[in-house]
């Protein structure tokens, strides 16, 4: 009704008011709305019927600052004009935020007559600035360094943004930020050649730098900002301290060299051995050779035959070693381990001994148990401690090795046992240990029960001895029925 | 038996610093009847002066040379490789006629590998030397 009667009155105006980019309420006295233009309707989604005659409360939201409505009508009774930013309820539920500028409108006789709101939308605005709020928070918590500037517009290469952790990790003082940023990072990297940074992609460059005396290593990152049409308009540099990690990586290098040539010299420690252990042995299998070619008679013959079998098997047991050293870190081959054949293998490398004839061969397995593993692993692990019984027995009528294979609730056990000369009790703790010198390689002892203790550790299991000296010495072999991986599993 | 060549002889010229080895090496040599001429060197350095004082005698006829050596590599003050860089150094006909055989108890593929790479070397042997080795050798040698 009162927007008719305006619209006839001042209809020039009010079409004025209607085409307006801005909202504009208009509300009496008694906050009752009497006018609510064009732009009203879509800025806040009541139309103009809904609108007039409510209050203002249609669109306020509730201020948290305690602000109230007769505080406004105060201070507008006393400046006429407020300008304020303020949020505003819309119809769908949804708050924007207005710049908003209230007049007090009155009457010739001074008395107010309208109050006048006209207001503009700037929520957008305004998260901007929320936005850049949080990003500044975020680069001042950073422990990057982050400097970002603006691309050289009229040759100059103005720094807009650099947080705190830069000029840390930099140390330039805070007028040369002041010089562009092209000061900077001569000062920083003198030797940095600006073809990075003048790439349209994003490029990485380190530098080793002495910092009070120690050496730090500063890692910049240089990321190109595009505006929409592909222009860089910003670069953003991120200076990283990689000491660290440079430090950690050094460190790495160094004991990877260290190992890779610990393992060489082993290499060539083993092939030493080897050599120095096989020459001999070759020497006897091709006398042997020999001797069978030229007939010695059929009374040497059964001889000849055993003493070629002994060597071609020492010889091959040797080969196991090389074989074991080298393929340590091989898959290893599973299959169903069958203990009563490693036992004769062994034995029989050992029974035409001189010593391997005085000595009582057992084997004893009533469960008949077997398990999926190694079988070379485990042959190596057989020859040696078998070989050992037989190498350290006593000269008496009675001497035996015996292996033993049981089980426990959790473990297949398997066992090696003699009556020899026994292990002190202050050396068994080192049986296990490679205790050998570069000096006396040649001399060959002290692998035997190490290669042993790493081959069982190899195919899941574990080793323990007891003795007593000349009395008895028994290693004793666990293989959980879950070991690592697919060896030492129970196959029936 | 390896006859091909006029001047190709199966002459044999063993080096190695066991003589229980070289022992052996000759009655397999002679055994199998892989050579019939059979020279013994127990160093490097005496084979290089054997070598040397063959060369230089006008009276020597080249079927007198060795046309197969067989070389062991760990041997002292210049072992089996350093042998052959001298070899190869040395200038002379025979030398392109010769085939040196490496004859070694080393399972190192590193020794293989260095051996296989000089021209001279045309196999690589374990010990000991056996009637089958000395077979398959022949065979590769006249192929």
């Amino acid at each position: 009704m009162i927007r008719s009667k305006l619209l006839k009155e001042h209809s020039v105006l009010v079409q004025l008011l209607e085409s307006l980019g801005h909202s504009v309420i208009v509300s009496d006295i008694h906050g009752l709305i009497i006018y609510w233009n064009k732009q009203s309707e879509s800025d806040f989604g009541f139309t103009s019927d809904e609108a007039i005659g409510k209050t203002i409360d249609l669109i306020t939201v509730e201020r948290n600052d305690g602000t109230t409505y007769a505080e406004v009508w105060e201070s507008l009774l006393q400046q006429t004009t407020i300008t304020t930013e303020v949020p505003r309820k819309r119809k769908d539920g949804t708050v924007i935020w207005v710049e908003l500028r209230i007049t007090l409108l009155r009457d010739n006789l001074n008395e107010p007559l309208y109050i006048i709101e006209v207001s503009r939308d700037v929520t957008e605005d305004i998260m901007k600035k929320n936005k850049l709020l949080v990003l500044e928070a975020l680069l001042a918590s950073m422990q990057e360094g982050v400097l970002i500037s603006e691309e050289a517009v009229k040759g100059g290469n103005e720094i807009i943004l650099v947080n705190n952790a830069f000029k840390s990790l930099s140390g330039i003082s805070d007028k040369d930020f002041n010089s562009g940023y092209r000061n900077i990072f001569q000062k920083l990297f003198p030797e940095w050649s600006w073809t990075g940074a003048n790439t349209n992609t994003v490029s990485q460059y380190e530098v080793k730098r002495e910092v009070k005396g120690t050496t730090r290593w500063f890692g910049l990152t240089t990321v190109p900002i595009a505006d929409n049409k592909g222009k860089v308009t910003h670069r953003m540099f991120i200076l990283h301290d990689n000491s660290h990690l440079r430090t950690k990586e050094d460190q790495l290098q160094t004991q990877n060299r260290e190992l890779r040539s610990a393992n060489m010299e082993l290499d060539r420690m083993v092939y030493g051995v080897s050599h120095d252990l096989r020459a001999p042995l070759n020497s006897i299998i091709g006398l042997t050779n020999l001797m069978k070619k030229e007939d010695y008679g059929k009374e040497a013959a059964p001889y000849i035959d055993r003493i070629s079998q002994s060597a071609e098997r020492l010889n091959e047991f040797i080969s196991n070693i090389i074989q074991y050293s080298k393929n340590n870190r091989k898959v290893p081959f599973v299959q169903t381990i069958d203990f009563g054949e490693l036992f004769n293998i062994s034995a029989d490398l050992h029974r035409y001994t001189e010593a391997g004839q005085r000595i009582a061969f057992q084997y004893v397995n009533k469960e008949r148990i077997t398990i999926e593993s190694d079988k070379d692993r485990w042959q190596i692990v057989f020859n040696n401690l078998i070989g050992n019984s037989i190498k350290f027995s006593r000269n008496i009528p009675n001497s035996y090795v015996k292996v033993m294979v049981t089980r426990n609730e959790s473990a297949v056990l398997i066992s090696v046992e003699d009556n020899g000369t026994g292990i002190p009790k202050d050396r068994l703790d080192f049986v296990f240990d490679m205790y050998y010198r570069a000096d006396n390689i040649r001399s060959g002892s002290g692998l035997g029960l190490f290669i042993v203790r790493k081959t069982v550790e190899a195919i899941g299991g574990e080793i323990s001895v007891e003795s007593q000296v000349n009395s008895m010495t028994k290693f004793t072999i666990s293989i959980p029925f879950k070991a690592k991986g697919t060896y030492g599993k129970e196959s029936n | 038996m390896l006859a091909k060549p006029e001047a190709y002889t199966n002459n044999v010229l063993l080096i190695d610093d066991n003589d229980i080895d070289n022992f052996i090496n000759e009655r397999m040599v002679r055994g199998c009847r892989f050579a019939d001429v059979v020279y013994v060197n127990s160093s490097t350095r005496s084979a290089i002066e054997f070598l040397r004082n063959m060369a230089s005698n006008p009276n020597i006829s080249v079927k007198e040379f060795p046309a197969v050596i067989f070389l062991d590599i760990n041997m002292p003050i210049l072992d089996g490789f350093q042998f052959l860089e001298e070899l190869e150094k040395y200038d002379a006909d025979f030398v392109n006629n010769l085939k040196v055989v490496m004859l070694t108890s080393s399972i190192n593929p590193e020794d293989e590998e260095k051996a296989r790479k000089s021209r001279l070397v045309a196999d690589f042997l374990h010990k000991p030397l056996t009637e089958e080795s000395l077979k398959e050798l022949t065979k590769h040698l006249v192929a």
